[in-house]
């Protein structure tokens, strides 16, 4: 199971993907808020056929009919997670927090076969954390012990998911000696 | 938030809204959903509001000018460079939790919506078998938001009416709409009775 951050293009680790792409692993599980743009970066890994399921929250594209022609196809699995759902469940993964309650998709085809419990009076839904093998994502700038600074929207993910991960590889457009700025 | 707090609310013909509810104690928060690129501009006190987008940025402006885009500044439609004069940059696991002494106070911005009686609205999938169901942040902002409003056409591509009797598309929340701004005229929700059948001249349910 592998994490790529990103959001769209921004914060995406397309040069690591593509560098995935080249290694030929498969039948993996990719987790991401999106499902790539045009021919490059996930939407060329899936494309590839290297993905057995997605775990995302928004897989339409309107520059990529990669993922929905397989999707159709039942070539590709997809699990359905809102955008915040998706973020607390890799940071619970990553802070060693098993599961927690959200009153998001309360009452929608998104919370059937899970528990609900009433908290203060309100439906609350079931959802467990996630860990990863790896963690591919993209930073402004590294240090050489491993600290990151992220830039703008391009932060998104990308902390939480290097969290989550047991392996973590980032790509960083400088890397200094220091602690970066 | 009552009806004296609103002032000139005025759905124009392609779905924006006019003006917007302004509150005479606090600073409002704005997060927007699925077509974010127009809700700054649409609205002529943008200054009053603070737009939040859901992939993080807290304090969005208005589209840059030509050749000042950046690709690392984008908005949740994830089109470029939305400039800021006051801003945020939340990683993703604050974004529906950003700061608690300035809730998310009143508006979610749907594209797509079908919503009457109870208030209920669907905007991720049609349910169809060929669809491709995508929820994004939607059901995060129902569930978290004090108040929603949401934006759409009124009619799909195809003419058919978005308000209707019966949702039948799977479900973004269930009773969470107060109102619904459409081009013809302004829905707004009156528990339990729900959506008027006629609020303005121009709608009406065969539309």
């Amino acid at each position: 199971m592998s994490w790529l951050a990103g959001f769209g293009e921004a914060g995406s680790p397309l040069e690591l993907i593509h560098a995935l792409i080249d290694h030929g692993a498969t039948n993996l599980t990719v987790i991401n808020n999106n499902t790539g743009n045009g021919e490059v970066g996930l939407a060329a890994l899936i494309g590839n056929g290297q993905v057995a399921k997605m775990i995302c929250s928004y897989p339409r594209s309107s520059h990529s009919k990669v993922f929905p022609e397989l999707y159709r196809a039942g070539k590709i699995d997809l699990e359905l997670v809102p955008q915040g759902t998706l973020a607390e469940r890799i940071r619970a993964g990553g802070a060693g927090v098993a599961a927690f309650y959200t009153p998001t998709t309360v009452g929608t085809p998104l919370a059937e076969g899970k528990e609900v419990r009433s908290f203060g009076g309100r439906d609350h839904v079931l959802e467990y954390g996630l860990k990863a093998d790896f963690a591919l994502i993209k930073c402004e700038t590294a240090d050489e012990k491993g600290n990151l600074v992220f830039n703008k929207t391009a932060r998104n993910f990308n902390p939480i998911m290097a969290m989550a991960a047991t392996t973590t590889i980032v790509q960083a457009r400088r890397i200094v000696g220091g602690r970066p700025d | 938030m009552s009806d004296d707090q609103t002032r000139g609310l005025e759905p124009r013909t392609d779905g924006r809204i006019g003006r917007l509810p302004t509150s005479p104690t606090a600073p409002m928060s704005i997060s927007v959903s699925a077509s974010p690129n127009w809700s700054p501009g649409s609205c002529p006190k943008a200054g009053t509001f603070t737009y939040h987008t859901e992939n993080g940025l807290l304090g969005m402006g208005p589209a840059p000018q030509p050749g000042a885009e950046d690709p690392e500044l984008i908005n949740a439609g994830k089109k470029q460079g939305h400039s800021a004069t006051w801003r945020q940059l939340l990683p993703s696991c604050r974004q529906f939790r950003h700061d608690p002494r300035r809730p998310l106070s009143m508006c979610a911005c749907l594209a797509q919506c079908r919503s009457r009686k109870p208030a209920t609205c669907a905007n991720w999938s049609t349910g169809a078998p060929d669809a491709i169901p995508a929820v994004g942040g939607a059901m995060d902002l129902v569930a978290g938001v004090k108040t929603i409003f949401v934006i759409t056409q009124h009619t799909t591509r195809d003419g058919k009416p978005k308000l209707v009797e019966q949702c039948t598309y799977p479900l973004t929340g269930k009773g969470v709409v107060s109102r619904i701004y459409t081009g013809p005229g302004r829905h707004r929700h009156h528990p339990p009775k729900g959506l008027p059948r006629r609020k303005t001249g121009a709608w009406n349910n065969n539309q």
